[in-house]
């Protein structure tokens, strides 16, 4: 299968590296990478391929990469399908695949959720919505991609559905620093908590990952924090627009928005613990969790 | 070995229902059907808490709060009355941990030891003799009482020697499992108006750093039409409230904590006080108009 690859992304270089052993993968600009071709147009890339994948910043990176002059619309033809792997609002997505369906060509929207892009497939899903048939058959596609795919349902729904796991997640996160704040200030070593919580109710993706890498160092998220709070606005603007209060998930998107204003624009999730447990790893004032048994 | 338990409601009862085959049980609660199902197992009833630690080398309490464990210990026929110097206490209440501090310095001045003990698992895994026990207290304690921890569960952590750890251990545990709790259920609330499936999401949020413990339990047996928790509402409002005073009182900022327990307040004034806080994923659902389960009513189509 002739796949094309659209973006200079982290995520879509994460793609082109899975999909280059069983697939002839083609892309565009000064974005070679081993096992890819380079193709001189997004208008030439959507010729050669059966099936173009975005996986670009934004969805207005989307608007412009498939609907402007030279892009790739011009070279799209009936029967050819699109996977939009750009995390964006479920709207939009409709629209595109709306503005798609009319000259013959499908598109499904499959973002990925994955904190650690180094670590994929680990720890990570892609969310599909579109029309069943489509998403059937590209699905051996996607599993290469990550083995995890769930399918939701209409166009939009796979985009809906990220916004739900990437705000939990971020959740999962900021509570964990705040009661790990509390608990350090208060006596606890992070090495204990990551001990005891982990076996305990207050176990989450966050307690596993995040607190073991606050006491040892190491990188638990490469995306960029900007990224993510643009993640938590759209769950924000999807909440506002059916109704649902999101309380918390808001006061997230809140923090997360102040914490960024005050880190380089390269920061990332990691970055964070820096301003919600300040002085984290001071001293350590327990003497060590030990398992009594086992 | 001689052993006291005081406080046989859902939790206590189901940690001391371990001891009763393996030790000499003496037990107290206010509930006299409950004493009298243990005194079936074959424990003996005590006549008040003196008599119980009279009865007993190492008493373990499991009550709502703290205000309960100064009074069992040191109110009118207290345990303080009884316990002969040398013998234990094992505080297994989710209490405040500069109060069982104060508790550990009155005792020791008449020779008995305290360590705090809370627990944190579902009731089921308490049934099974699986949940994990939080201890911390002088380690020459720990280490005499670690083989009757262990007939309640094989999960025995020990978080130092400094009383009260474990409590607050406990209370960040509470805090990062209701925290979560709620914002996964507000956040998959919004998912089913959009019409997203709870069964899809609970699978994608399973495989991603969404991931947690409500996430893995609660989500599935909502789908299934089971219950997960067994806790009363306003129990979990005081472990927030704990928490929350914890953070405040060494100038943590809590505003998601403070948030959660404003939300849990509500039901709880909304519910009554006997709520439970599996009544929550009904509050939830009222505040965002969703369903989990059902086909939503005000589901977003286009």
């Amino acid at each position: 299968m002739n796949i094309a690859i659209v973006g200079g992304t982290p995520l879509a270089a994460a793609i082109a590296a899975r999909l280059a052993s069983s697939s002839s993968v083609n892309v565009f600009g000064d974005r070679a990478r081993p096992g890819t071709t380079v193709v001189a147009s997004l208008a030439q890339l959507a010729r050669v391929a059966d099936v173009v994948i975005l996986a670009l910043d934004s969805g207005a990176e989307v608007q412009e990469a498939l609907f402007s002059a030279e892009g790739l619309l011009v070279g799209l033809s009936a029967g050819k399908t699109v996977i939009d792997q750009t995390p964006g609002d479920p709207e939009a997505t409709r629209a595109n695949a709306a503005e798609l369906r009319q000259r013959g060509i499908d598109l499904i929207d499959a973002p990925l959720h994955c904190e650690l892009l180094d670590a994929l497939p680990e720890t990570a899903a892609i969310m599909c919505g579109g029309p069943e048939s489509v998403a059937t058959a590209l699905r051996p596609l996607l599993e290469t991609i990550c083995p995890k795919v769930v399918y939701f349902g209409e166009t939009g729904s796979g985009q809906a559905a990220r916004l739900v796991i990437g705000a939990i997640a971020a959740c999962n996160r900021l509570v964990t620093y705040e009661a790990s704040a509390m608990g350090y200030r208060n006596g606890l070593s992070v090495d204990d908590m990551a001990a005891v919580l982990n076996r305990c109710s207050g176990a989450s993706s966050a307690t596993a990952r995040v607190l073991p890498a606050l006491a040892a160092g190491g990188r638990t998220a490469d995306s960029s924090l900007a990224s993510v709070v643009e993640e938590l606005r759209l769950a924000s603007l999807l909440g506002t627009r059916l109704g649902a209060p999101m309380i918390v998930a808001n006061l997230v998107h809140g923090l997360l928005m102040a914490a960024a204003s005050g880190l380089a624009a390269s920061a990332t999730l990691d970055d964070t613990a820096r301003v919600f447990l300040p002085g984290l790893g001071a001293a350590a004032s327990t003497d060590g969790v030990r398992v009594a048994a086992l | 070995m001689r052993v006291g338990y005081i406080g046989l409601g859902a939790m206590g009862g189901a940690l001391a229902r371990h001891l009763v085959a393996k030790h000499q049980l003496t037990v107290l609660d206010r509930n006299l059907a409950v004493v009298e199902e243990f005194r079936a197992l074959g424990a003996t009833a005590a006549e008040s808490s003196a008599d119980l630690a009279r009865r007993s080398d190492i008493v373990l309490l499991c009550l709502p709060r703290s205000a309960d464990v100064h009074s069992v210990l040191f109110g009118s026929s207290g345990l303080a009355e009884g316990l002969a110097p040398g013998s234990i206490v094992i505080d297994q209440t989710s209490g405040a941990p500069h109060e069982t501090r104060g508790f550990a310095r009155q005792l020791a001045d008449i020779g008995v030891s305290l360590l705090d003990a809370p627990v944190s698992g579902a009731m089921a895994m308490a049934v099974a003799g699986k949940v994990s026990i939080i201890a911390s207290g002088p380690r020459k304690t720990f280490e005499q009482v670690l083989p009757v921890l262990l007939d309640i569960s094989p999960n025995v952590l020990y978080c130092g020697e400094r009383v009260g750890n474990g409590q607050t251990m406990k209370a960040v545990n509470n805090m990062m499992n209701v925290g979560c709790r709620l914002a996964t259920l507000e956040v998959v609330a919004m998912g089913r108006k959009f019409g997203l499936s709870l069964e899809a999401m609970t699978e994608a949020i399973n495989h991603t750093t969404a991931r947690n413990f409500t996430s893995q339990g609660m989500l599935h047996a909502i789908a299934q039409g089971r219950q997960s928790t067994k806790f009363g509402l306003a129990l979990q409002v005081k472990d927030v409230n704990q928490a929350i005073s914890l953070g405040l009182g060494e100038g943590v900022p809590m505003p998601i904590s403070s948030t959660i327990r404003g939300l849990l307040q509500i039901g709880l004034n909304t519910l009554g006080e006997n709520a439970q806080l599996e009544q929550m994923i009904g509050v939830i659902e009222s505040m965002a108009a969703a369903r989990f389960t059902r086909e939503p009513e005000l589901a977003h189509r286009q």
